[in-house]
């Protein structure tokens, strides 16, 4: 299984939100750290195919972005999880399961095994406008997995999310990454420290960072920091990008 | 389409139709509407009261009482044809009975009793009771033996009812001469006089109308099939829904309005469009079941208005008449059809019209990404077509024009000749509409899919 993103551009008005990423995932959770503005959504939202590429294309398994059978193996937690206030839990993860190409027998079974899981078999049957924050958000987790994804993609999926609901959904992140392939957003450079195998970095639209980070290498968060500071890889891949005329 | 993307449609306009119905906004105004639609058969009669005095008595009966003994008299009627014996019958009781006991002109247009008092002149009762007074001194000098007889039966009658429906007996068909000669000759006038009467309004109407040459060879080939005289027929409770067709029309788009207008809308609204547009079924299937579930709630909304409207009319006026000919009720329409079949073409043009807002609704959710703007569109509209009409001598333009769904189901409709000539044949204005909404909702709904299909979240 590969994700394979060739040069995606983005640009919006007079800002280029992603710059020429090109990128080749395999299975695997792939952490992605950036600040507010970075272009961390925007690229989520290429890779989802909520938003057209300018230039560059993405595909899965030679699956264009823009193919029912991409969709089929795509599973998606924006950042803000929007649901319908009058339908209950269950409703909501039925419709989506129906939406994912679930028959209803199915749908009904894989929504109640994924209330169980993020902790709102109780709650099912209530009306979503009902529900906390953290209800709503683990409620958006169980959503992106009822089709048991190929593409997992988590825009900020721990806000929220209180310590102990924040280790469950690591463990669910997990398992997922042993199968397919997970990208996972935040600002939580500890999320990411635990849970992924592989850490991207963006800054301003670009990817200044990609490898993979053990635990002997230090502290990520410091790291991350670093990056960009003067004489960090921005700094770097700016004065090469120069060098040689732009186009790292 | 295979049978399991069938299946999936099928499930997602179940939980589509689910959204638009569980709005409370929808019930409240649905509620609202209801109510205004089974209003509208008993306004007339709690607001109206009808006079009937004798001497110097005075009844006074309300507008349900009254609408009860004409009801009574028109079945009574019901059958005959409408020949110079029943016009001759008629004037004589006029001219018998009815002028002994009082002076009275029926209103053409509401059918309300104008009751004359003593003493009034004739000066202030118009040239048409002129010829009634005439008609009066006459009889009272030359006297009619058997009229008085009969007089002298009905000047002593039991209770009011009888009083009043002896008065009335003939009001039905009086009222049917009036609104073809209107006040003026119609207490003299002879079958052969009323019919080429109407053929002359008719006539008339086609000029003003500017029919061409083909246009009026093709009404007179449909007129020639009319079967003349007319037979009177009861028919008040079928052909009532005809007068109020155009409110519940407006009823019909609000509630369309207030119902269907964010069922695209929401999704961006809501936030809900990230996660369903990048679904295997959110692009394609989705908007066929939003469409669909749309579609649906507008025709049920059709159905329900109108079945309540007319449910009332028929509670209120009775179920008689459905196979009467609807020139009783329209005297001017050349429509070869009965009143009852008649509110069958309007009921299913009703549901062409609901099928039309329900797509051009669900076209501006999409487009515009916002319920207020449409509704604000929509009712712009409305009231600009409420307003503004255009002169039939503008003709193509004006033909079109009254083709809109605001502007389509008024009660001249069935007398308006005006043809669409299609590939050498001819189309009624009735027949032209559900073409031109099917090949505009075509565009539409094609357009609608690109828009949702090429949405992109966050631009």
């Amino acid at each position: 299984m590969e994700l394979i993103l060739d040069r995606v551009t983005k640009q919006f008005r007079n800002k280029i939100a992603v710059d020429r990423i090109s990128l080749r995932l395999h299975p695997g959770v792939y952490g992605l750290l950036g600040a507010n503005g970075a272009g961390k959504t925007t690229l989520l939202r290429l890779i989802c195919g909520i938003l057209r590429c300018d230039s560059g294309t993405v595909s899965l398994d030679g699956l264009d972005v823009s193919t029912e059978e991409y969709r089929a193996g795509l599973g998606y937690l924006p950042q803000d999880f929007g649901y319908y206030p009058e339908f209950t839990g269950m409703d909501f993860l039925v419709y989506m399961a129906t939406l994912k190409g679930l028959a209803r027998s199915q749908a009904g079974r894989r929504a109640a095994e994924l209330l169980e899981l993020v902790s709102l078999g109780d709650m099912g049957r209530k009306k979503i406008k009902t529900y906390s924050g953290g209800m709503k958000q683990r409620l958006g987790i169980a959503q992106a997995l009822l089709n048991r994804p190929r593409l997992l993609i988590l825009d900020e999926p721990t806000a929220g999310l209180d310590p102990k609901e924040r280790a469950r959904f690591r463990n669910l992140i997990g398992e997922a990454g042993k199968e397919g392939i997970v990208i996972l957003s935040t600002h939580i450079v500890s999320d990411i420290e635990q849970i992924a195998d592989t850490v991207l970095m963006m800054k301003d639209g670009r990817l200044i960072f990609q490898g993979e980070w053990q635990e002997g290498q230090g502290d990520l968060e410091k790291f991350y920091l670093e990056q960009f500071e003067d004489g960090g890889l921005y700094q770097k891949m700016n004065e090469s990008g120069k060098e040689s005329g732009g186009n790292l | 389409m295979n049978g399991s993307k069938t299946r999936q449609i099928k499930t997602l306009y179940v939980y589509e139709l689910r959204k638009i119905v569980c709005r409370r906004i929808v019930w409240i105004t649905g509620g609202i509407m209801l109510l205004l639609c089974v209003s509208l058969s008993f306004v007339d009669l709690i607001s109206t009261s009808s006079d009937f005095g004798e001497g110097n008595e005075e009844i006074v009966v309300s507008g349900y009482e009254m609408m009860k003994i004409r009801r009574e008299c028109a079945r009574a009627l019901s059958g005959r044809k409408i020949d110079g014996s029943l016009l001759q019958e008629m004037q004589d009781f006029s001219r018998g009975e009815g002028m002994k006991r009082e002076s009275q002109d029926v209103d053409p247009a509401t059918g309300i009793v104008v009751s004359v008092e003593p003493g009034e002149t004739d000066a202030e009762r118009g040239a048409g009771a002129e010829e009634e007074t005439d008609a009066k001194e006459e009889t009272d000098a030359e006297g009619d033996g058997d009229a008085k007889e009969e007089a002298d039966v009905k000047t002593e009658p039991e209770d009011i009812w009888d009083r009043l429906w002896a008065a009335q007996k003939y009001t039905p068909i009086r009222i049917y001469v009036y609104r073809i000669m209107g006040y003026g000759d119609g207490k003299t006038m002879d079958a052969a006089g009323l019919y080429s009467e109407r053929e002359k309004l008719i006539a008339q109407n086609r000029e003003d109308q500017m029919l061409k040459q083909e246009e009026m060879e093709y009404w007179k080939k449909n007129d020639a099939g009319l079967e003349l005289p007319f037979t009177y027929e009861y028919a008040e409770g079928w052909g009532e829904l005809w007068n109020q067709s155009y409110v519940v029309n407006c009823m019909l788009l609000l509630l369309l309005l207030v119902s269907l207008s964010n069922v695209f809308s929401m999704e961006h609204q809501q936030k809900t469009d990230a996660v369903i547009l990048c679904t295997r079924h959110g692009k394609r299937e989705l908007y066929i079941a939003k469409v669909l579930a749309g579609i649906t709630f507008g025709a049920a909304a059709a159905l329900l208005l109108s079945g309540i409207t007319l449910l009332s009319d028929l509670a209120v006026y009775g179920a008689d008449g459905f196979g009467g000919a609807l020139q009783i009720e329209f005297p001017l329409s050349s429509w070869r059809m009965s009143v009852g079949e008649s509110v069958l073409v309007l009921f299913f043009m009703l549901l062409a019209i609901s099928a039309m807002y329900s797509i051009v609704i669900l076209f501006l959710s999409e487009w515009l990404k916002k319920g207020v703007s449409v509704m604000a569109i929509l009712v712009g509209i409305m009231t600009f077509t409420l307003f503004i009409d255009i002169p039939f001598q503008l003709r193509t333009l004006s033909q079109v024009y009254d083709l809109l769904p605001t502007n389509l189901l008024m009660p001249w409709g069935l007398w308006d000749d005006r043809l669409f000539s299609v590939f050498g044949g001819y189309l009624t204005q009735f027949e032209a509409a559900p073409v031109m909404y099917a090949l505009l909702s075509a565009v539409l709904l094609f357009l609608g899919r690109r828009i949702w299909q090429k949405q992109q979240v966050g631009v």
